[in-house]
């Protein structure tokens, strides 16, 4: 018989997973049915420029956050689940803190839909001169990205859940859990380097 | 999640990678580690493709099914 709070673990990370799943089917399906769609630097000149609605970029993208960021959040959910458990607080808190969590995410799919509306605009033939350069300077920007302190800070913050959420005073009750998901995004989002 | 503005925001190749690094980054012990080694491996690769910008659409699984000057379908 496993304790209740291995229980909790268990149905946590179970629950997250299956979501996780989820999301990677719908997200494998828009990417095949996008193959020719311009959507990195790297594509243009590969594939044709085409324009995508608001609301399909962010249906999209959550899906997408929700399939890479649920199976990495275990941790980080049961750590809240644990403490807010204590003072009586149900699940809703819980939920309340992955919604919290995916507000951030979805904010911050706001500069890669600006791309994506900017790649749109873009005349279709082969890619200017200018194109390889700036990729390349994104992608080393992204590498040293990884040695600044923010990364290291952010890093350490999602490394160590339980010392996370104990030493930060979200206060209690839903809005608590809410505040809790919000602040914790914001450090995930800026260790996977916006 | 940067270099998805690079290699492309659908590219799942990418996508399922950096899910990987992200969940080892966190999880793992030797997560730090991780996000150096990615760290360096990434200035490489945007040396690399800033030098030879042929590399790029080979990064950006851009194989893609465009002729070069084909007709457009949608």
């Amino acid at each position: 018989m496993l304790s209740v709070e291995r229980r909790i673990a268990w149905a946590t990370c179970g629950l997250l997973i299956v979501w996780a799943a989820l999301a990677w089917v719908l997200t494998v399906r828009s990417a095949t049915a996008m193959t020719d769609m311009v959507m990195g630097l790297g594509q243009i000149g590969t594939r044709i420029p085409m324009a995508l609605g608001a609301a399909v970029f962010i249906g999209m993208w959550l899906t997408m956050m929700v399939a890479m960021m649920f199976p990495t959040m275990g941790p980080m959910v049961i750590a809240h689940r644990m403490v807010t458990r204590k003072r009586g607080e149900s699940w809703t808190s819980t939920m309340t803190f992955v919604g919290g969590y995916l507000v951030v995410w979805t904010a911050a799919g706001v500069l890669p839909f600006a791309a994506v509306v900017a790649f749109a605009k873009l005349p279709s033939g082969p890619a200017g001169p200018w194109i390889a350069p700036l990729a390349g300077a994104v992608l080393m920007l992204a590498g040293f990205y990884q040695f600044t302190p923010l990364k290291t800070i952010c890093l350490r913050a999602c490394r160590t859940p339980i010392g996370f959420i104990l030493s930060h005073d979200f206060r209690t009750g839903v809005p608590g859990a809410f505040r809790a998901g919000l602040c914790t995004a914001r450090f995930a989002w800026a260790a996977a380097g916006p | 999640m940067t270099i998805l503005l690079v290699v492309g925001v659908m590219n799942l190749v990418w996508m399922i990678a950096l899910a990987a690094v992200f969940f080892l980054e966190k999880n793992w012990r030797g997560g730090v580690v991780v996000s150096r080694i990615v760290g360096i491996g990434l200035v490489i690769i945007g040396v690399a493709v800033a030098l030879r910008p042929d590399i790029l659409p080979a990064l950006s699984g851009a194989a893609g099914s465009m002729p070069a000057a084909g007709p457009m379908k949608m």
